[in-house]
């Protein structure tokens, strides 16, 4: 491996760092080529196969091309036409609702659990296997179990005389539910983790202080972990913004586009109407979304100083 | 290694002297156990589904199942095809696992370890592309895959698998890297070890947790993957096991036992793995950036 | 299954080599490569048997067997990236019309006189299969709407298979308030399914004039008698006729539907022919019961229509990839599949594949064939007018407008002018493209 060729440099990195800004020699710009150089498999690896194809994407936005044949250049004849599409606004609409459910409710119950798991002294192990399961269900055989449960044919849906994935207002937070099954329990294992991390003298101080539970939950556990859980809140914006499966298994947007979300108007677009110009549009601006997010984040990572 | 890492001890300690109050954990007890059967129960009523006859299952989809029909197992193995779809998915997933482990691994370590100029900006970078809709680029990629050949082969959904997973993989790794402190390479150089030994014998065996967890993390996401490996499979015999179980779900089978059946199967291996690995994978995830810095 | 850690580091070292071997044996061997798609295990089987190892032309058929729901998508990306199978298997003619916009598609013409495919296939059918006059597919499958009912039931309360609207409203209401299903309908397991029953009123209450006229691009959309149609059949959902109320008919799966036919409690169904093969297993000995379902032709639901409209479409189309390397061979695997009415008939009698649009007369079925399907074959070999299946003489985008925001309008999130409007606009902008199929006249069925 090439670090064998560099041992002067790696063997004092520390003093390194010390002298950096000051001297940057050819030592430096070995340091770099090496670096890179173990870069190498994963750009290589993500040009072919993510940022390749996004090119590919981003210049079918400006064409008409059906998904079939060739592709005219209409310049930003999409995107015009993309926000004056109450479907698109429709399915944006939904993915704001989206992921304002995931960033409370999972939120909650993933700190809830890890919280609570905290403070007791037995079954921790059994309580964290336990929730963790559904994460590693695969999504198709989850919502075929949520399927045959909440059926109206069989199952709680007839009990309870509700047809959940039927009716209009209850597709979309009986499918956003669906998902969350398999979701917050990953959670809860990564909020425990990280209150685990925080050192128990705190608690003691605070005990000692007089502070119950709650009063300990909001002073001490969440700005402790606050890094954690910021990053959480970035990847839940970003998942909910590319959340096809569930939905795409469950209900397919329906009924009456009341569960569609901007991935699967974007799948159908380019699939069933054959208008993979138009829905390479709303790819692109489901990217923007995100980079803004990730935008965000970054900015507000450098004003506080976090390493995440 | 005998002595295990500082954050390891740390993270096991620290909740031992945790205070707790008797009267607070009645009602924590109580709720946890609501978020357990939340969690369990719909997974028991499925694998009851599964053993049960079709009229029980209309008539009371609640309960435990009269007799076991254990037959549906096998009806759902044949039917489903769910052996074949097995080992190719045994097959994709230790590829994918391996050439993210490689490919992560040493990505993580240039950006942990060998101070790589321009990291932020990568980092950046890989949030970014792990944001994508991957519909957006499903058919540019298929055409680009046909070209190269790597159409309907199962070394080509390997390869799209290390595009998708690895930028994940990466930031997880890195973060990991980034809580073992220096001091061990130091202390190891100042013992005369060699550049490969240090990377070999300190940086990686310290690294293991965090390589068991994107192994893991990433083992599951291949698994459970279906969009890429329904569009870039062609032949029926290299079908993973996400894709017999759609094609069986979504199919003309109308026999929910049999659904329930070919669904636990589907899900067994990866329970499995992860019973068995459950401790460490956690125990990495609480290393990781992921888990407090 | 136990996996020790042993076996498994076994196993990943086969994993190392497998992909290579894979990937250097997918190539495109000899013979000709075929991409099937079935409804059933039993189907495939018999397709397999018959079909394909049945084939004793100049190239040996290989089959890939696809999943129902993505073979169109596997195709079209396939043929975009320059590769796919040699023959061509399509969902219709709007997605024929794309292929061969691109090119991918050979044109038949001189196999067309070879083989002597203008008479032995329907010519409604030979017309929808051309491109810009150039015959460009055959078509494979073709089906009709119609009504399927459960004798028993009808007996039971005392009612008439429905020859008019007044017959069938009457029926409905009644059924309604007996805590029945009117009409066993749901879009669950499909959502286009919501336009066979558009179909259906298009074609029974404005009538297959008016959509002729309509698809030649004379009469616009918004015109009354389609406004009419439209709340016609947005009245019934309104009314829980179909699928017993709106939430449950977004829910209702076909298994579900099948099995309430079956039982008593739905009383018809307005479906497909490829309803027949998918109905088996829901009556009789696979069921467990003693139920039996029998069909009739789909009644007017409007003075002026004819008694008996046959709604026609092309489930499937058949053509030759531009790309094959051997298209003779496919051009006789064609002929082979689509042209003998005896192999057509025999794959109706036992594998209730739906047959090729060649003329069948009952000497043509073996004598183990299901008496239904003689008279519905033979009678739609003969069928005097015909209506228009949207999924079939609709452009693409205009079709998938028609069946997701139907939806909406039995809702009550858009009306039916806007409904119509929206549809005819985009209708518009595909015929100036020129992407509306051909359609042969109402009537203009002579062979």
């Amino acid at each position: 491996m090439s670090t064998a060729t560099a041992p002067p440099v790696a063997a004092r990195p520390a003093a390194a760092h010390a002298r950096r800004g000051r001297r940057r020699s050819g030592l430096a710009r070995r340091r770099a080529v090496i670096a890179w150089a173990f870069m190498l498999p994963l750009i290589g690896v993500n040009a072919l196969v993510v940022l390749g194809p996004s090119l590919f994407a981003v210049y079918y936005s400006f064409t008409d091309w059906n998904g079939i044949g060739g592709a005219q250049w209409v310049g930003l004849a999409n995107y015009a036409e993309l926000f004056g599409d109450a479907d698109f606004r429709n399915a944006l609409w939904h993915n704001v609702l989206w992921t304002i459910f995931f960033l409370v409710v999972p939120m909650v119950m993933g700190l809830f659990g890890a919280y609570a798991l905290t403070r007791i002294r037995r079954f921790r192990l059994v309580f964290r296997v336990a929730y963790f399961l559904p994460y590693i269900v695969a999504s198709v055989v989850t919502a075929a179990i949520w399927e045959n449960l909440l059926s109206p044919d069989v199952g709680v849906g007839r009990i309870l005389q509700v047809n959940f994935l039927g009716s209009q207002t209850l597709a979309l937070p009986t499918v956003a539910f669906v998902n969350n099954w398999a979701w917050w329990g990953f959670l809860v294992v990564v909020f425990l983790a990280a209150m685990q991390g925080v050192s128990p003298n705190l608690y003691e101080a605070a005990a000692l202080d007089g502070a119950g539970p709650f009063r300990q939950f909001w002073s001490i556990t969440l700005p402790s972990i606050q890094p954690t859980f910021m990053f959480l809140g970035l990847m839940t914006i970003i998942w909910s913004f590319l959340s096809f499966d569930y939905v795409y298994i469950l209900t397919q947007g329906g009924p009456a586009g009341a569960t569609d979300v901007l991935s699967t108007l974007l799948y159908r677009e380019a699939f069933a109407s054959l208008r993979a110009g138009y829905a390479s549009a709303v790819g692109i601006v489901m990217a923007l979304i995100s980079g803004l997010v990730v935008a965000a984040y970054l900015v507000i990572r450098k004003r506080k100083d976090w390493a995440v | 290694m005998t002595t295990s890492p500082t954050w390891a001890r740390a993270a096991g300690r620290a909740p031992a002297r945790h205070p707790v109050t008797g009267r607070v954990s009645s009602l924590t007890y109580v709720l946890l156990c609501a978020l357990l059967l939340f969690a369990l129960g719909p997974l028991v009523l499925f694998v009851f589904s599964a053993l049960k006859t079709q009229s029980e299952l209309a008539t009371s989809p609640l309960s435990f199942p009269s007799t076991l029909r254990w037959s549906n197992f096998a009806t759902a193995w044949e039917q489903a095809n769910m052996g074949a779809g097995l080992l190719n998915s045994v097959i994709i997933v230790a590829g994918t696992v391996a050439g993210v482990c490689v490919i992560s691994g040493c990505a993580a370590y240039a950006m942990a370890r060998l101070d790589l100029p321009g990291s932020g900006t990568f980092i950046t970078y890989l949030l970014v592309t792990s944001s994508l809709p991957t519909q957006m680029f499903l058919v540019p990629l298929f055409y680009l895959w046909t070209t190269l050949h790597l159409y309907d082969s199962l070394f080509g959904l390997v390869v799209i698998y290390w595009g998708l997973f690895s930028p994940f993989a990466t930031l997880l790794l890195r973060s990991f890297m980034m809580t073992i402190p220096r001091e061990f390479e130091e202390a190891a150089r100042m013992d005369g070890a060699g550049e490969l030994q240090v990377l070999f014998k300190v940086v990686l065996p310290n690294a293991l947790p965090g390589f068991l967890t994107i192994a893991l993390v990433t083992a599951l996401s291949a698994y459970n993957e279906f969009l890429f490996a329904v569009t870039f499979i062609q032949d029926s015999f290299l079908l993973p096991v996400s894709t017999t179980f759609f094609t069986f779900q979504q199919g003309f089978t109308q026999d929910y036992t049999l659904i329930g059946a070919a669904g636990v199967i589907m899900m067994l291996p990866m329970l499995l793995l992860f019973l068995a690995l459950q401790r460490r994978f956690i125990e990495g995830v609480s290393a990781s950036g992921l888990g407090g810095v | 299954m136990i996996i020790s850690r042993r076996n498994f580091l076994i196993l990943s070292g086969a994993a190392a080599l497998t992909p290579v071997l894979a990937s250097c044996g997918s190539g495109s061997g000899g013979g000709l490569q075929y991409w099937g798609a079935f409804q059933d295990q039993q189907q495939q089987d018999y397709f397999k048997k018959e079909r394909v190892d049945a084939f004793r032309g100049s190239a040996q058929v290989r089959m890939t067997v696809k999943p129902n729901d993505t073979i169109d998508q596997l195709t079209q990306t396939a043929l975009a990236a320059g590769t796919g199978p040699d023959l061509v298997l399509t969902p219709g003619p709007a997605q024929v019309a794309a292929y061969a916009g691109a090119g991918y598609l050979l044109p038949l013409e001189q196999y067309s006189q070879k083989y002597g495919w203008d008479s032995a296939l329907a010519s409604w059918a030979l017309e929808a299969s051309r491109v810009d006059g150039k015959l460009v597919c055959l078509p494979a499958g073709y089906e009709t709407m119609m009504l399927i009912y459960n004798p028993a039931t009808l007996e039971q309360h005392g009612w008439k298979v429905p020859t008019n609207r007044t017959e069938f409203e009457a029926i409905c209401t009644e059924a309604k308030a007996k805590g029945l299903m009117p009409v066993a309908a749901g879009n669950a397991d499909w959502r286009a399914a919501s336009e066979w029953w558009v179909t259906f009123a298009l074609n029974h209450y404005a009538g297959p004039d008016a959509v002729y006229s309509a698809l030649q691009g004379q009469t616009p959309w918004t015109d009354p008698v389609f406004a009419d149609a439209i709340n016609l059949l947005s009245g019934y959902y309104q009314r829980g006729w179909w699928g017993g109320a709106v939430d449950s008919y977004f829910t209702n799966t076909f298994p579900n539907l099948y099995a309430a036919l079956a039982s008593g409690d739905a009383v018809f169904m307005i479906t497909g022919s490829w309803a027949t093969s998918e109905i088996l297993p829901y009556f009789g000995a696979p069921a467990g019961n003693d139920a039996t379902w029998d069909w009739a032709p789909l009644f007017p639901l409007r003075d002026g229509v004819p008694a008996e409209v046959w709604d026609l479409g092309i489930g499937q189309t058949l053509s030759i990839n531009a790309k094959s390397a051997n298209p003779d061979a496919a051009a006789e695997y064609l002929n082979f599949l689509e042209t003998d009415p005896k192999r057509q008939a025999q794959g109706i009698a036992e594998a209730s594949l739906q047959p090729a649009p060649v003329h069948l007369s009952e000497a043509d079925f073996p004598a183990s064939v299901d008496e239904r399907l003689v008279r519905l074959y033979t009678k739609l070999s003969n069928a005097a007018t015909i209506g228009y299946t949207t999924w079939t003489f609709w452009p693409q985008q205009t079709d998938t407008d028609l069946y997701t925001n139907f939806d909406k309008v039995i809702t009550g999130q858009l009306s039916t002018q806007d409904y119509l409007a929206g549809l005819d606009g985009v209708f518009r902008n595909e015929l100036a493209a020129r992407k509306v199929p051909p359609a042969p006249t109402p009537t203009g069925l002579a062979r």
